[in-house]
This record gives C-alpha cells, sequence and structure tokens, in this order.
C-alpha cells in the first residue's frame, strides 16, 4: 500500500500519486485519499505511524499509586502500564514469557508480584521473573532450560511528557528526547513544571465514528471556530487565532484566553509564566495521537485511541498548576471547566463523523486546502504522507 | 516433621483435616484471596504423613500466592522451606 512497496499495480501507482499530491505546496496540494479513511491502509498505518515511532498509551494517572497496573490494547499490540514500588512507571508487553497468555485483563492493583493466571509462573514490577511453579516437574520449581534472567517481561521504551506515556515499538525509533524536543522547546513555558490532575471530574472519554486522523486534522486549525464552536468565539474571535507548526506537531493559538467559567473562583497559575500567556493558549496536536492544550492554568490532553480504520475513542484529561486546584475546594470549578471543554469536544463530533462520511464519495480526492487557514492540517497531512512514502 | 513455617495459627477457612483443607481451597480457587490461599495451602503442606512430592507441591502453591499476596516475610520462609525440601 505504501509507495516503497509499489509493484505495478493502477491501484498502487495511484496511491504513490495521491501521496506525491499531498506533498506539494499547500496551493496545489491535496489531501490524503479516501483509502487512509477506510480498511485499505489500516495495517501500513499502524506499522508506519504508530508503531515505527513514538505515540500515546496513556496519562500518568493511570497508575497513580505503586503496584497500580493496567493493559492497554495498543493497536493490537497488548501492552502494560505499571506503577512500580518505588514509584516508577514502567510499560511492559502484557504477555508472559511462558506461553504468551496475557498477564493483566483489567486494571488493579498489585500487592505482590503479577501472577500469570494460566500457569502461574510470577514476575515483579520490575519485570523480573519471579517464579515459575513446577517448571522443573510438580513441586519443582526450577529447570536449567528456564533462566529467570533472562526471561523477565519485556521492556517496552517509554517516556512521559506533560503527563502523557507514550511507547515506542520499534527498536529503531529516535530518542524520546528527540521525538518531543519540537514541542517541549515551543512549550518550554510549561514543558517540565509538575501538573495535577483533578481526579474524575477531570477526565471523560468520547466515542466518534471516524478515522483518528480526522480528529487531528480538525484540532489543528482555528477555521472552523467561528462555525463550530459559539462559545469559543464569543471571547476568542477567528481573527485572534495563530498558526502553530514544527517538526512532528502542528496547531494553533489564540491571543485570548478568557474562558466564562461563571462565578466560579479562578484557577492558580503556574508561578513565573511570562506575562504573553496572561491571555494566550496554546492548542498542538503532537503527531501521531496526542492533542494538547496549554493555558496559563490548566493543561489538557486528549489521547486518540484507534479502535479500527472508522473509529475512534478520545480520552480526555485535564491537569492543573498547582496542588490546590486539584483539591476539594476547586471541585465546582474543575466540573465546570471540564464540561466547558467537553461542550467544545462534543461540538466537534458532528464535523470529524461527517468527514469520514464524506470518505466515501467514490473518487474524492483529498480535498483542496486553504493557503491561509488550512497551514496546520496540511503540515499533519505531509507528515502522515512522508512517513508512508 | 514438616514445618509450619508458612501457615497461620489459626484460619476460619478450613477446620484441619485433608478433606476440610481441600474443600476450602477449592472454595476459594479463583477467589483472588492469594493471602488466604498461601495459608491453607501452608496448612496442607504440614499435614502429617505427607509424600515429599505431595508437601513440595503445596509449599510450591503457598509461595508462590505468598508473593502474589504482598507477603514477603511469609514468602521467604516457604521459599526457604521449599528449596530445603528440593522444590528449588
Amino acid at each position: 500500500m505504501s509507495a516503497a512497496e509499489i509493484r505495478t499495480g493502477p491501484a498502487d501507482i495511484a496511491f504513490a500519486e495521491a501521496l506525491a499530491a499531498v506533498r506539494a505546496p499547500i496551493g496545489a496540494a491535496r489531501g490524503l485519499p479516501n483509502a487512509l479513511y477506510a480498511g485499505g491502509g489500516w495495517a501500513v498505518e499502524r506499522e508506519r505511524l504508530f508503531r515505527g515511532g513514538w505515540s500515546c498509551i496513556g496519562f500518568e494517572e493511570d497508575v497513580p499509586e505503586p503496584g497500580d497496573v493496567r493493559p492497554v490494547d495498543h493497536l493490537g499490540a497488548p501492552l502494560l502500564m505499571a506503577r512500580d514500588r518505588a514509584g516508577g512507571l514502567r510499560v511492559f508487553q502484557n504477555v508472559c514469557r511462558h506461553r504468551g497468555m496475557i498477564l493483566v485483563d483489567a486494571p488493579r492493583n498489585v500487592p505482590g508480584v503479577l501472577r500469570c493466571p494460566y500457569h502461574s509462573w510470577c514476575y515483579s514490577l520490575d519485570g523480573k521473573l519471579r517464579a515459575t511453579p513446577h517448571v522443573g516437574g510438580p513441586g519443582l520449581n526450577a529447570h536449567p532450560a528456564v533462566d529467570p534472567a533472562a526471561t523477565g517481561l519485556i521492556g517496552v521504551r517509554s517516556g512521559v511528557f506533560l503527563g502523557c506515556v507514550f511507547v515506542a515499538l520499534d527498536a529503531e525509533a529516535e530518542p524520546f528526547e528527540d521525538f518531543v524536543a519540537p514541542l517541549r522547546a515551543a512549550w518550554a513555558d510549561f514543558a517540565d513544571r509538575p501538573l495535577f490532575h483533578g481526579g474524575d471530574d477531570s477526565r471523560f472519554a468520547l466515542e466518534l465514528a471516524a478515522n483518528w486522523k480526522l480528529a487531528v486534522e480538525n484540532y489543528c486549525e482555528s477555521y472552523h471556530l467561528p462555525w463550530v464552536h459559539p462559545g469559543l468565539n464569543a471571547y476568542s474571535r477567528l481573527e485572534d487565532h495563530y498558526p502553530l507548526e514544527g517538526e512532528g506537531f502542528a496547531g494553533q493559538g489564540t491571543t485570548v484566553y478568557a474562558p466564562a467559567l461563571g462565578g466560579d473562583r479562578a484557577f492558580p497559575d503556574f508561578p513565573g509564566l511570562p506575562s504573553r500567556w496572561d491571555r494566550a493558549a496554546e492548542y498542538a496536536a503532537l503527531f501521531p495521537n496526542l492533542l494538547l492544550g496549554v493555558h496559563r492554568d490548566h493543561v489538557f490532553a486528549i489521547r486518540l485511541e484507534p479502535l479500527g480504520p472508522d473509529r475512534l475513542r478520545e480520552h480526555v484529561s485535564i491537569r492543573y498548576a498547582a496542588p490546590e486546584a486539584a483539591g476539594p475546594d476547586f471541585a465546582p470549578p474543575r466540573a465546570r471547566n471540564a464540561a466547558l471543554w467537553r461542550e467544545v469536544f462534543e461540538e466537534d463530533v458532528f464535523v470529524v463523523e461527517g468527514m469520514q462520511r464524506g470518505r466515501g464519495a467514490p473518487g474524492f480526492d483529498g480535498g483542496v486546502f486553504s493557503p491561509v487557514m488550512d497551514g496546520p492540517t496540511h503540515a499533519f497531512h505531509r507528515w502522515v504522507a512522508a512517513k508512508l512514502a | 516433621m514438616p514445618s509450619t513455617a508458612g501457615s497461620p495459627p489459626s484460619s476460619p477457612e478450613a477446620g484441619g483435616s485433608p478433606e476440610a483443607l481441600d474443600a476450602a481451597l477449592r472454595r476459594l480457587h479463583g477467589s483472588g484471596r492469594a493471602g488466604a490461599l498461601a495459608g491453607l495451602h501452608a496448612r496442607a503442606a504440614a499435614l502429617p504423613a505427607l509424600s515429599p512430592e505431595a508437601r513440595r507441591f503445596h509449599l510450591t502453591h503457598a509461595w508462590v500466592h505468598a508473593l502474589e499476596a504482598g507477603e514477603p516475610v511469609r514468602a521467604a520462609a516457604l521459599e526457604a522451606e521449599l528449596r530445603a525440601a528440593g522444590g528449588l
């Protein structure tokens, strides 16, 4: 399906030509071809866009306490997020080294070792193989053929940025710090600060009948704001926005961040922020699957979990600048803030799902871009096309 | 004389007979109560007239469940018993 794998088929040639059209200058470019929004390109896309590099699998608060474990199905790859006894976050393949059984099938806290439910091989939360019951015969728990030192859980490279957990399944993927460096530099004012998750009132999920890329495309641009988000537009107008683009990310910013939280008390700001953030906020997609928003008083993240070529779950998490903002005194404004963002994200559902249905149009050419308004969306398309070429 | 290093002094889960212990173990199977399972298997391992193989079997299960329950002291004692019994 990718250009590199083209042999002779006319469909492959057409696909390669479509990818080349995506990479043209924006005024002449076309969007990604229909095949990438249906089943046709799914397998290659999974390998090239997700498993070939870094992608987000969850949030730090998914495993808050030592001993917490959470299975993650990452586009078919069974992974396990774990908080070890020392408080470190680890990611393993969620698979027993014996017969490949899934180790953990639901989030829970593990007081001791992880015991495989099949033959009860046990692993400590640092991944070491701790017990192999009956491996040498009944009641004989060691065998020379099974070296515990070489048979621990398979670790997965992971990294955390703004409380979001990333993995790289491909050993050849670049170092995590290189992956996040461009956005970290753009958001140096926020990148290394402690964040405080608001708890259950600060997380929610939406499920959409759409390919995950459409959520990225829509998130990147501000062009649709006055038409789709009248509430946002009431205080942050189209002309208040500016595009953001960098290596591996794209989005938009506003010079007017002034949410209407009603009579609720204001959240504390991040201390020492440059004054430009008094009224600015920025929103960027970190490719492939994380949408982020930074404000003087809170940060939100939307992890896009593709459930297939035309289904998507959005996991939303909101974190605050100070511990008191995550405490009980701020529960009402936190709920209000979460409701405001939920309203905005729900307003996007019909356009994301509508674009998905539109991709069913035979011969749709990927669409054209406004050179003025669609730069960040085109940047994402170019990133996808370059990965698949 | 088998020791009872991993066994609690008493348990509400079972009486002391092999049949009662077996019934209690079946009741707890799949319950997720690793600590209780460790205790019952440790008691089963301490039953008189047990073959060395049967004793290692129960010590193995007691040890695994003690590890699972996060009971390092009991797990270490059972591990030492297993080692002495040739199970490790």
